[in-house]
């Protein structure tokens, strides 16, 4: 199914300008609004076989992304134009397959409450355990619907929505067609006495269904495969708590080894924040619940749903790219913790300016789960993989989990704590420790014990004048695993508005095989005004992996200048 | 309006629920009881003659009774056939769209398996013209590293020229088979001999093949005064695929060689199997016996046997 062409998208624009102008008399195109933004990553290769890049024989890669959207009074339409020449080195190569094209292009329609869209949209239902499409361009990842859909408020705190579409596939669609309805309602919108209220509280359902055709399989697939979720948030005062379950009927596909075992997912959520205090408990638990509109999609193609990430979103780049945890949609417990205290200013121990001291914790581990084929998981698993009839397991359930018994695997332990305080009006001083166990086998399929590493970040500003300032970063990384200890390093010259010259380096001085304790040195400019920003940059780039909410994608290693430019309008 | 919209909503609330899932309780049906005879003994592969000296030429045709050109191409394939039989073994694939049963156009007779099937959908896509075919299911790099060879690319007549023409192989391999039609059952035995230390993992595929059906066919060649439409009514379709008697459902069959190998060592491999249901004649039937390099998806070595009866 070939995805819609540059021309497909141009059309819908001028179209819909088109429309305006005809249905309008005077001047017609008064009132139209044209905004959108413009956003380039180009990068350039030089041969740096020692850190392991690829021989790029393009030499260079350029992704390129621009959105305009018009909009006039009830209605709005919009292109996305996207460009690759040819992909950058770590997105997939399938994007090259169009050097110029348009993937999203949508029109949409308001009016007393109905918006009615045709095209391409995003959509999430709830915390996006059985539904949400969106876009993470740093993953290359966009899962948008094409289709149609319809929102709905017939009174204030009652929302519908509904939806049919397939999803993008790089430069075509998916197989799949996804039917998805959900409801939710605001009970202190809906009824006026609780309006004042100081407890908030809100429910949601949803239901979700995919069709994908059969084919040839010997096994009897499901065709049309169902999903729901429900959910509900409240609130009172300073205090938030929400949850939410989905569950999935048998849906085997190429990941779960074509088992016909149902999904469940639970996550839940408790906040308590006032003036410089704030703790947050989350839970999940999901198995078996990775859910694509095609059963033989991997990688991050063709998700239906999106399954809340329960580990930190580090920043800094050592704690950030070499272990971050990637979500197991086939099956994890895990439990995060979150505090941050802000020790009043004045006091003795917080200083004139307060100190703001912020402790996590992640804990993520496999369930408990014992197999029907065979009591060796491996052996289970590889008997499912032949589809054969299995006479201990004649339904292919795969196996018995209950979504609340943790199993003895630790997929990841994330314990951090960060000081943060300011000294005075030119000194600020952030401090950052974690420690991470990283199951490295599951998560990068590297064969190797769990990864145990320590990270100290200190990062500091120091202004020199009202225009001037120097930030900067030292971290280190210990672990006796994988390639062993890290330095980095990292200088900011800021020149207030415009400028920002940054200097960096990491070192791999652990490495056991002495050939590789290379450095990564790193040299960048960057320029904004107003809303424009554009960077340069050389030097090498460590091979990584980059994570956005718990779902990740290899960055190779490289070597050469890098070309960011951003602007909107 | 609103009453409308709110009609809509619950119509498609209520269609989405109920199109929206299919349960399914038994994925793969319980395989059917063989009701072996143990007084029957499994037929012996006779060592002495194993073919040791080559590797077979084992061409998977890809074929459908709506093909126009396919007639043509396969009279070259058979013409290399005869001039080869020791040293190729064909089979002919039919799927995809040329291969769809058309009552109404005259092409009643469904040639379709679901293992010819799955092998097409693996080795071709929208774009790959028919007929085409794969030859030991391995890529020449002295054919422009192509694997699947049609008109619109190499022809395939070269490539099986330079296959048939090697003079080594890591195994020698030998394919008894009786049919005992009082049991309506097989007794296949395969039995190879590895000639080099082999380090990898194989499958060996175990494949019914018919000969000589006679059903319609396109042929572009045909003499429009005898074949209207140039549908040859009586065409001998050859070497047509009937089923894979394996029951794993990989396409290179079950698993046979799993640790290392040394030069030498002898296999045996016994298989009871039903006669596919689309098989017509019986006594045309032939097992052929296919080892693949699980990690490559190469074949190795192919061997093929009449099938004997036994009333």
């Amino acid at each position: 199914m070939k995805f819609t062409n540059l021309n497909l998208g141009l059309i819908t624009l001028f179209s819909f300008t088109s429309i305006i102008v005809s249905a309008q008399d005077g001047n017609l195109l008064d009132g139209v609004q044209i905004h959108g933004n413009f956003d380039l990553y180009a990068q350039q290769y030089n041969k740096d076989s020692i850190i392991g890049a690829p021989i790029v024989p393009e030499k260079s890669g350029v992704n390129a992304f621009t959105n305009l959207i018009a909009t006039k009074g009830k209605f709005s339409a919009g292109v996305r134009l996207e460009s690759y020449i040819p992909p950058v080195q770590g997105f997939d190569p399938r994007f090259g397959d169009e050097t110029i094209g348009v993937p999203f292009r949508y029109a949409s329609f308001k009016q007393d409450g109905l918006e009615i869209t045709v095209g391409n949209f995003y959509e999430q239902f709830g915390n996006g355990m059985i539904l949400r499409s969106y876009e993470e361009r740093g993953l290359g990842l966009d899962n948008a619907f094409d289709g149609a859909r319809v929102r709905y408020s017939p009174v204030q705190g009652l929302y519908i929505k509904g939806l049919i579409g397939n999803q993008r596939f790089y430069w075509q669609k998916s197989d799949g067609i996804v039917r998805a309805f959900d409801g939710e309602v605001q009970f202190n919108e809906l009824i006026s006495k609780w309006n004042e209220s100081a407890l908030r509280v809100s429910i949601g359902g949803s239901f979700v269904s995919k069709f994908q055709s059969g084919g040839t399989s010997s096994l009897d697939l499901p065709e049309n495969v169902g999903g729901g979720a429900a959910r509900f948030q409240m609130n009172y005062k300073d205090f938030s708590l929400m949850g939410e379950y989905a569950y999935k009927e048998n849906d085997p596909t190429k990941s779960n080894h074509y088992i016909y075992k149902s999904g469940e997912g639970f996550f839940a959520s408790a906040t308590y924040s006032r003036r410089g205090f704030g703790i947050n408990i989350s839970a999940k638990s999901i198995d078996n619940m990775e859910f694509r509109s095609d059963r033989e999609a991997g990688f991050n193609d063709l998700f239906i749903n999106y399954l809340p990430a329960l580990s930190r979103q580090h920043t800094y780049s050592l704690a950030a790219t070499l272990y971050p945890y990637a979500t197991q949609p086939n099956g994890e417990i895990g439990l995060q913790g979150d505090l941050i205290y802000k020790i009043k200013k004045g006091s003795k121990i917080g200083g004139k300016y307060g100190t703001t001291i912020q402790l996590n914790v992640s804990l993520i581990n496999s369930h408990d789960r014992e197999y029907y084929a065979d009591q060796d998981p491996d052996a289970a698993v590889e008997l499912l993989d032949q589809q054969v009839y299995i006479p201990e397991d004649q339904s292919r359930k795969g196996y018995k989990a209950n979504l609340f018994n943790i199993g003895n695997e630790v997929y990841y332990r994330d314990y951090n704590i960060e000081i943060d305080r300011k000294f005075n009006k030119n000194f600020k001083l952030k401090g950052t420790f974690a420690f991470q166990e990283y199951n490295i086998e599951l998560i990068q399929n590297k064969a190797s014990t769990n990864v145990l590493a320590r990270i100290w970040v200190l990062e500091g500003l120091n202004k020199l004048s009202k225009k001037h300032s120097i930030r900067w970063e030292a971290q280190q990384l210990t672990t006796g695993q994988d390639q062993g200890d890290w330095v980095f390093g990292l200088i900011e010259y800021g020149y207030s508005p415009h400028w920002i010259v940054t200097v960096l380096n990491q070192y791999n001085y652990g490495n056991k095989n002495k050939d590789l304790r290379v450095n990564y040195p790193t040299a960048q400019v960057t320029y904004i005004h107003n809303a424009n920003r554009l960077s340069l940059s050389y030097g090498r780039q460590r091979a990584g992996i980059f994570c956005v909410g718990g779902v990740c994608r290899n960055v190779p290693a490289a070597n050469g200048i890098t070309l960011a430019i951003t602007s909107s309008f | 309006m609103r009453n409308t919209i709110i009609f809509g909503f619950l119509l498609l609330s209520t269609l989405t629920f109920t199109v929206g899932c299919d349960k399914v309780e038994t994925p793969l049906p319980e395989p059917a009881v063989l009701n072996l005879n143990d007084s029957i003994t499994f037929p012996p592969v006779d060592s002495a003659n194993l073919n040791r000296g080559f590797k077979k030429t084992y061409v998977e045709e890809f074929t459908g009774h709506k093909c126009t050109t396919c007639p043509a191409n396969t009279k070259l394939l058979l013409a290399q056939l005869a001039l080869n039989k020791d040293r190729m073994i064909v089979t002919s694939v039919h799927a995809g769209s040329f291969a769809e049963v058309d009552d109404f156009g005259g092409y009643p007779t469904d040639f379709n398996t679901p293992y010819g099937t799955l092998l097409f959908q693996n080795f071709t896509n929208a774009l790959t013209p028919i007929p085409s075919a794969i030859i030991n299911r391995r890529s020449f790099d002295n054919f422009n590293n192509l694997m699947i060879f049609n008109n619109a690319t190499t022809f395939w007549t070269d490539p099986i020229n330079f296959e048939n023409s090697n003079t080594s192989a890591d195994i020698a391999l030998g394919v008894e088979a009786d049919f005992i039609d009082s049991l309506d059952l097989f007794y296949i035995q395969v039995s190879a001999e590895a000639l080099n230390d082999l380090t990898s993992t194989y499958r060996l595929l175990v494949l019914c093949v018919e000969d000589s059906i006679v059903a319609p066919q396109l042929d572009s060649e045909a003499d429009e005064s005898i074949y209207p439409h140039k549908i040859v009514t009586d065409y001998t379709h050859r070497h047509v695929l009937r089923g894979k008697l394996n029951s794993d459902q990989s396409i290179a069959g079950d698993p046979f060689i799993s640790e290392t190998i040394s030069s030498g060592e002898w296999l045996d491999y016994k298989l009871n199997a039903e006669m596919p249901a689309n098989v017509l004649n019986k006594e045309n039937t032939t097992i052929v016996a296919v080892i693949v390099n699980e990690i490559t998806g190469e074949v190795i070595q192919s061997e093929e046997t009449h099938v004997h009866v036994v009333e």
